[in-house]
Formats: structure tokens, sequence, C-alpha cells
């Protein structure tokens, strides 16, 4: 007797699987091929280097921005490199075709596939803290868990956004080796990665407020710091939500454009 | 009940890097039935590729009009890629780092399969294909043949009622061709929809039940495969084996003859056609009492269908 015939979902269930598969065959990939993690690595030597500089100045705050400072490069590096060339990847192995026209959006499960990447990414925030006890005998104390956990929780989230934002602008502009080698220190300083950005001068504000680093750079240094009550909290969650939202937006409007280009004219590029 | 395809008027043209048009298709109309297997046969460049990606609603036609199951290709582009598989050939369209089974899990997850149907949906296609055994092994060290299987397996796992197979046996060898031909006609007969394309004339005569041919874009014929011989206006053709030229230049003379012509890469081997109306009984009479011995009276092959329509260009028998 023949096999009964598969069940195909539609809507929510749909977009859910898509997701799920695609988080599943990015996990498949980085265990063939870990090089690609290679962030995990690098992430404590960039910790030993930040963490040197900050516990010999004896600052407080820049001992815990020197914590937090190796894992958010290692999840950007990861949003502009690997994950910003996935669609291209796709391209150049001939199946971004065949998911453009498969049921479920594009965008699903390129989602999924960023957001197993990031998991695992994640694990550099961990690295940076064993590096700052074990290396340096920094001791961080936690005073707002709820709050870290929604800070990286929406970090991740922007994360994601961004990373799919990347993923279709790479595909679309024609030169995106050098947005990719771009996008990397003029972001850490805007995002007051490498300085605190209130260190930063005051008319580069605006362009910081709208990169969501900053924001999740200072939330996740004011968990650690003060035990009281943390100003303006919600508001600052807020920011790092709509900024992931934005990306993600313009992420699918851009997907769209690849999608409506290839059948339109029979290729993904302008080149 | 509708047809599985019906083309109308479809027409597609690229814009080239210079601004210059190029027609990949104009004024195809098509009908392909319910369960049929279709090949769409023609030279590199004919348009068959374009053909497909417009029907598997890839690309956009630039006028006219297609439908697979009833659904518009172009207003109705979801409701046609959930009925749809797609077969391309060549090595691309795999993710070559993970595993069969891995991608077949990855591709059930874009068609709505929800995790334990996918894995009983790429088993069964894997059992199903002769690609069990290797299932759990990276795609990058299958063999042409083997990465050909499971793009079938790719692009059966929503189960799809219309199966678009883009040459789907170039560049295999010709044992893997064969087995591949075999799967097809398997499918065939689970009452599926097959639309190929090939420029193989030896695939096509083997799986399809009608043919099209196509050039520069333009539909050139539709007909069933047993009877595109018909379309050629002649009769059966005979092959013979004869090395003395002076009956070769009497046959050539005869006004029931329309050609006598080398054939073949053996030297004494010819292919007399006979001229229009003329009797093919009379000619093999003419042959038996010239002394020939070594005769055979045959219908056009597609062959000669698609020599005499399209050219040699292109051409792989």
């Amino acid at each position: 007797m023949p096999p009964a015939a598969p069940r195909l979902r539609q809507g929510g269930l749909l977009w859910w699987y898509a997701a799920l598969g695609g988080a599943r065959l990015a996990l498949r990939q980085l265990i063939r091929s870990p090089g690609q993690l290679l962030t995990l690595v690098t992430s404590p030597l960039f910790a030993l280097m930040f963490l040197s500089i900050a516990v010999r100045s004896g600052d407080r705050d820049l001992i815990v921005s020197a914590v937090f400072a190796p894992a958010l490069i290692s999840l950007w590096l990861l949003a502009v490199g690997l994950c910003g060339g996935l669609i291209s990847g796709d391209r150049w192995t001939g199946t971004l075709e065949l998911a453009l026209v498969a049921p479920a959006p594009l965008l699903l499960s390129v989602i999924g596939r960023i957001c197993a990447t990031f998991v695992l990414a994640a694990l550099s925030m961990v690295e940076s803290a064993l590096v700052a006890r074990i290396g340096f005998g920094v001791r961080l104390t936690l005073h707002h868990p709820v709050l870290l956990a929604l800070t990286v929780a929406a970090t991740l989230m922007a994360m994601v956004g961004t990373a799919s934002l990347f993923s279709a602008a790479f595909v679309l502009s024609r030169v995106a080796l050098l947005f990719q080698n771009a996008m990397t220190y003029p972001f850490y300083i805007l995002g007051g990665i490498l300085v605190p950005v209130g260190l930063l001068p005051q008319w580069l504000r605006p362009l910081s407020d709208l990169v969501f680093l900053s924001w999740s750079g200072d939330l996740l240094r004011d968990c650690f710091g003060d035990p009281g009550h943390i100003n303006h909290w919600p508001l600052r969650l807020a920011a790092i939500t709509a900024l992931a939202l934005a990306a993600l937006a313009a992420g699918a409007v851009l997907m769209a454009r690849i999608s409506g280009r290839v059948a339109r004219t029979g290729s993904a590029t302008l080149a | 009940m509708t047809d599985a395809v019906t083309v109308s008027a479809l027409g597609r043209t690229f814009t080239g890097p210079g601004g210059q048009s190029y027609v990949a298709l104009a004024d195809v109309d098509l009908t392909v039935e319910r369960g049929e297997t279709h090949g769409l046969l023609g030279p590199n460049g004919a348009g068959k590729t374009t053909l497909v990606r417009v029907l598997s609603t890839v690309l956009l036609p630039s006028s006219g009009s297609a439908r697979v199951l009833g659904h518009d290709v172009v207003r109705e582009a979801k409701a046609v890629r959930r009925q749809i598989g797609i077969v391309f050939g060549g090595d691309r369209g795999l993710y070559g780092r993970v595993s069969a089974r891995d991608n077949l899990l990855f591709w059930a997850s874009l068609f709505g399969l929800g995790p334990r149907a996918a894995k009983r949906r790429a088993s069964e296609l894997l059992e199903e294909l002769g690609l069990a055994e290797r299932a759990n092994q990276p795609v990058e060290q299958y063999s042409r043949g083997m990465k050909q299987r499971l793009h079938l397996a790719r692009g059966l796992i929503g189960d799809p009622q219309v199966l678009f197979l883009d040459e789907p046996t170039v560049g295999m060898d010709p044992v893997a061709a064969l087995e591949f031909r075999r799967i097809i006609r398997d499918l065939r007969a689970t009452g599926r929809t097959i639309f190929l394309t090939t420029h193989d004339m030896a695939e096509a005569e083997a799986v399809c039940d009608r043919i099209s041919l196509i050039d520069g874009g333009r539909l050139l014929l539709t007909e069933r495969t047993e009877r595109v011989g018909d379309l050629l206006a002649v009769g059966d053709r005979i092959d013979f084996t004869w090395t003395d030229p002076a009956l070769i230049d009497e046959l050539r003379v005869r006004a029931d003859v329309a050609t006598v012509t080398g054939h073949g890469d053996l030297p004494g081997r010819w292919r007399l056609v006979p001229a229009d109306g003329s009797s093919v009984r009379d000619l093999m009479k003419v042959l038996l009492d010239g002394g020939v011995t070594t005769i055979e009276a045959a219908p056009p092959r597609l062959e000669e269908v698609y020599l005499t329509l399209v050219g040699s260009r292109g051409l792989e028998v």
C-alpha cells in the first residue's frame, strides 16, 4: 500500500515549522563546519585584552563593559559575516530560487537559521564572564536578573533583525564586501562597545541612539552596576525592541525585493 | 477536471546588461493533461528552462498566461507552489555539508511538514530512491547520480501533483541516467503529472507520453511520442547495407525515391527515404532484387524529426 500523503500545514504552523527547520539546518551546518563559529575562540582572547586594560584602570563601569564587549563584538561579527552572507551563499549554491518558490516565506527560514547561530554564539557571554572570574578575579554581581534576561532576549532579537537586513541587503548591493568590511569598528564605537557611549562626543549621540548595541550595552552594564532603580529601563528596552522590529521589517521588505527581482529579471543581484 | 498545465500565448523577454532585449519565449501555447508525462525537447537556449521557471513561479511571464492545476502562476502563485515540485539538473540546489536527510528535513519544513511527519516523509523518499544506506553522509560526498536522486526526493517532499524536471539527467553517466529514467517511469505510475525538459531524445522517447519541440522560444510541435514520426509527412524509411555504388546511383534517380544518403558511422550503410506516395514494399523488392540482404524498414524516429525541425544544434542522442 502506498504511504499516506503527508499533511502540509499552512499559516502560522507553516511559518513555525519553516523557522524550526531553518534553525535545525543551521545547527547541522555548524556541527559539520565548526570553524564558522571561530568567534567562540576569539571572544575569550578579546576578553583578556579588554579586561587587562579595564582592570588596570580600576573603573568598575569599564570593567563591566570589558566583560560584555567581546560577546557583543562576536555577535555583531556573526551578524555581518556569517548571517549576512546567508542569502548570498544560498544564491551560489542554487538553493535560493528553490527557497523563494517554497510555500513558506523565505524570511522565516532565514530567521530560524540566524536564531540558531546566535543562540550558539551567545555562549561567548559565558566565556567572557569566565575569563573575568578566572583570569582577573572579577566577580560580577547581578542585581537585576529579570531585566538581564529581557535585555539579552531583546539584544538577540535585534541581532537577528539586523542580520536578516544585512543578509538581504548584501545580495542586492553591488558593493556587499565593502559594506561587510566597513560595518565593524564604526559600529563598535557607535554602539558603545569599545568606549561607553557617555564618553563619546555629544554630537555622536543621535547616531549612537540608532544603533541598538548602545542601548543593549548600557542596559547590560546597569544590570550588574547599581543595585538600585534603573532609570527608564522600560523605555530603553522598548528602544532595542523597536530597532529590532525596524531592522526585521526592512529585512522583510528587501527579501520581497529579492523575490521580485528574481521573478522579473531571473537574477537576484543588481550586478 | 482541469488540465495540469495550460499555457496560452506565453511570452518572456529578458533585457541584457546593454539594454538589448532577448526573446526567450514567444507566443507559446501548450496543454498538459493530468497524469501525463510531457517532454519538452529542444537545443540549449531554446527556452525550455525559461518555460519551467515560469510554470514553477520562479519567473514572471512578460505576456500571455499560464495555469498549473487551474491556478494562475502570477496571481495564485502560492496555490501553485503548494502543489508542485521542482527538480533542476546539475550539482546546485543542495546543502553539501549536511546529509541527505538533513537536506530533506529542511525542505520538508518549508512545505509545512511538522518534525515527525518530515522525518517519516524523508525516510520514505530516501528508501524509495535508494539513498537510505547513505542518508546520513554529507551530500558533498555523493556521486552525480545520487545527488540527482536526492534532488528528486527534494522535489517530491511535499507530495506534489505536478513535478517539473529540468534536464534531470544532464551530466549523468549512462547507467545512472537509465536508472533515473526507470525512477521517472515509476513516478508516472503514481499518477503524477511530470513535465520534463531535456535535449536527450532517447530520454524523451523512453519516458514521455507526449513531447513538444521548442526552438528559439517558439513551440514547433506537440504530439504523442509514438506519432511524432508521422509529422515528417513521409512513411517508413529503409536502412540497408550495400557496397556497390552502381545500385546507389540507380536508386537515386528513381522517381519513387526521395533521398539515399549514407547512414551511421560504418561505410556501406545507407538510408533510403521513399518519395511521397511511393510504396516501401515495392522499394524493398527493388533492393532485394538488386542483391541487398540486410534491410530494415521503420518509421522515422524522434531524432529525425528533431533534426529536420531544429537542426543539429546542441544535439545529444
